[in-house]
């Protein structure tokens, strides 16, 4: 039998077990009861019957003896008188009932027809004895001259017997698989709303760790879902907690690199240009603002884990993407935005924010100078960043996914890492990012896309309504 | 110009009132909320150059609610956060730019132009070029107050160009924009679309700088 993996299967094939194995055994007990009882009536009604029959059989035998009864064999009582069980026995040539008038000495004096000539029984002390095809009751007349043994076929007496069993057998086949049914169909209701709460915990992951609402749980799962929502709970605040460092992590470091950039700037201006000093302080001025992209980039990083706790509205893609195109192309010379139908989604702008910049950086440093780096939106909530990439090939197209799949390469700062984000976010959020080639030769693009399908709105928190059973 | 700066960061505000001051305008310093608000009160400003962060408070909240009493003056922020939230939830607030720390003062001073210029209201997104008007965003081009219809190609080009007016711009940059939106580029385009767009806006708006490439020939206003 196939395993049932169901909670409701597991419990119905349970229940319809345990029935049957009731079922069979309160039959079986009955069936007993009923064969004592029967055979109880059965030996009473033999009984009766014995000791009805004995006193017109020795009448009959008397008559038979003086000749009688062959002259006048409307004498025979066994024949005529009407009485009830002998008649039936009788007349109707009962083949189930025979007997035989013995004398004292055992010898068969008159016997039914289908009886033997010889003894059934040996002996002839009055009771019931038990053949191997006969149930067989023997009576006397009070002075020992005569005894009557009558003998009923036990495959009748049985027959009845039978014919019970395939009663009860017949009632157990049609109430079984109903009762099975009903079970089934009980057990299955009882626990829609844990298939409900099942269904509730399912749908949690890095975007939706709301509480689990209570839904009319039986009592042993309500500490399930207490346990499941302080988990979700502590999920949650442990990932707001990373959120929050980074912020401040990001203010904490941003304000003196701030400082030092300001006090340089003043400085070099005071300087002026020309003087060895001034050749210094741009180096000094080229590490901080080396030392800034990577900060920058190492806390984008670490908000990848926390991106998808987002629950506010939806995001513009167009806004976000105008924002960071002034940001990153003040004079507005190389990034092209194609926004006519810019999908609103529900994610963290900030999260969006990160992916875009990185793409639209990595085009702007890698497509050849002056060329535009092209952010086409789709209405199907797709976004693609397209720069001319001449020198790339299929292969190394390859190994940059690569790459970027298996984390970090921190040798080469801002392209490895830029890429490493954006796929660490991309993975986070469901979003799914492909890079590819168009066209060939100096017309060469590199096309990365993001499809947003996957981040559509949460459906709501409110339950599925509940199927019909 | 009289500016306020609400930075609670010594070093950060001396400098950049020493930068601003030697531009020729009064700073204001304070480095906290509550002393800007006083301030605000008593004396008439040409712009707000605001921290996000300050000891007595988000200047979120204290900004939107400035606008909300009537706050007229232009405001920039000056933020350490990196978030791009922080940056709609500050321009939400009121702002009218935000710079992002650390920054360069050249490019504070260039923004704090901008935004008074444009709350005198005079810039736009229109670029002026001698007789043509350029409308970037909208993708409208004007030849002496004339509307002049462009094929996307032709539109393509002309952007490389109005986006340097004076400045030469290689045939390969052109050909490398033409490629970019994906169209074909056979070894005289250029050429022909150059010519179509002499045709269209006159002979000599566009100059060929012999072996460099081509300019635009009018001063951007």
């Amino acid at each position: 039998m196939k395993r049932a993996s169901t909670l409701a299967a597991r419990i119905g094939t349970r229940i319809a077990l345990s029935l049957l194995v009731v079922w069979i055994l309160a039959t079986v007990i009955s069936l007993l009861v009923l064969m004592r009882e029967l055979n109880a009536s059965y030996d009473k009604t033999l009984q009766e019957t014995a000791q009805r029959l004995l006193p017109l059989a020795i009448s009959d035998y008397q008559l038979h003896q003086v000749g009688i009864l062959e002259l006048r064999p409307d004498l025979s009582l066994l024949q005529n008188f009407d009485l009830g069980l002998t008649h039936r026995i009788l007349s109707d040539q009962p083949e189930y009932l025979l007997y035989q008038l013995r004398d004292w000495q055992g010898k068969v004096l008159l016997r039914s027809h289908n009886a033997p000539m010889s003894p059934m029984l040996s002996n002839i002390t009055p009771g019931f004895s038990s053949l191997e095809h006969f149930r067989l009751y023997t009576a006397s007349t009070v002075d020992g001259r005569y005894h009557i043994q009558v003998a009923e076929s036990v495959k009748h007496r049985y027959g009845a017997l039978v014919d019970s069993l395939i009663l009860f057998l017949l009632v157990f086949l049609l109430a079984l698989p109903v009762s099975v049914l009903l079970v089934y169909t009980a057990v299955k209701g009882q626990l829609v709303p844990i298939s409900r709460f099942t269904s509730a915990i399912a749908q949690r992951h890095g975007q939706n760790l709301k509480p689990i609402d209570p839904m009319n749980l039986p009592d042993d799962f309500l500490e399930v879902q207490q346990a499941t929502n302080d988990l979700l709970e502590r999920l949650r605040s442990a990932l707001n907690s990373e959120r929050e460092f980074a912020a401040n992590a990001a203010h904490e470091l941003r304000t003196p690199l701030a400082v030092a950039s300001v006090q340089l700037q003043r400085l070099r201006q005071e300087l002026g240009g020309g003087t060895e000093q001034s050749q210094r302080l741009v180096s000094v001025a080229e590490s901080l603002q080396r030392l800034t992209r990577l900060v920058d980039k190492l806390l984008q990083l670490a908000r990848a884990e926390s991106a998808g706790l987002y629950s506010g509205t939806p995001t513009s893609v167009a806004v976000v993407a105008r924002m960071i195109a002034r940001e990153l192309d003040p004079g507005n010379e190389r990034i092209e935005l194609l926004m006519e139908q810019t999908p609103e989604l529900q994610l963290d702008p900030d999260a969006l924010a990160v992916i875009l910049s990185n793409l639209i950086e990595n085009g702007l440093k890698y497509a050849p100078s002056a060329s535009p780096v092209i952010v086409r939106a789709g209405s199907d909530a797709t976004v693609h960043v397209e720069n001319l990439a001449p020198n790339l090939d299929a292969d190394s197209l390859e190994g940059l996914q690569q790459r970027f799949a298996r984390g970090p390469e921190r040798n080469k700062p801002g392209t490895g890492l830029g890429l490493a984000i954006v796929s660490a976010f991309c993975q986070q959020l469901g979003i799914n990012l492909q890079l590819k080639l168009v066209g060939s030769g100096r017309g060469q693009r590199l096309c990365v896309s993001l499809d947003f399908a996957a981040v559509k709105p949460e459906p709501s928190p409110a339950l599925p309504s509940p199927r019909s059973v | 110009m009289r500016i306020l700066l609400v930075e609670d960061e010594a070093a950060l505000a001396s400098a950049l009132a020493e930068h601003l001051e030697l531009q020729g305008m009064a700073v204001d310093s304070f480095d906290q909320l509550k002393h800007a608000s006083a301030a605000l009160r008593t004396t008439e400003y040409d712009l707000v150059l605001l921290d996000l962060q300050l000891p007595d408070g988000d200047a979120v909240p204290w900004l939107k609610q400035h606008r909300q009493s009537q706050l007229k003056t232009p405001v920039i922020i000056l933020t350490a956060r990196d978030q791009i939230s922080d940056r709609i939830a500050g321009l939400d607030a009121g702002a009218d730019d935000y710079v992002i720390k650390p920054y360069d003062l050249d490019e504070v001073s260039a923004r704090i132009l901008a935004v008074t210029r444009r709350q005198a209201g005079l810039a736009t997104n229109e670029v002026q070029c001698g007789d043509l008007s350029v409308d970037l965003q909208r993708r409208h081009l004007a030849l002496k107050g004339e509307r002049v219809e462009l094929t996307a190609r032709e539109w393509s080009i002309l952007e490389t160009l109005i986006k340097r007016p004076g400045h030469v711009v290689s045939k390969e940059q052109i050909e490398d924009r033409l490629y970019a939106f994906g169209h074909e580029v056979e070894s005289n385009t250029v050429e022909v679309y150059i010519s179509r767009l002499r045709k269209k806006l006159g002979r000599e708006q566009i100059a060929t700088v012999r072996g460099l490439g081509y300019r635009l020939d009018v001063e951007a206003r």
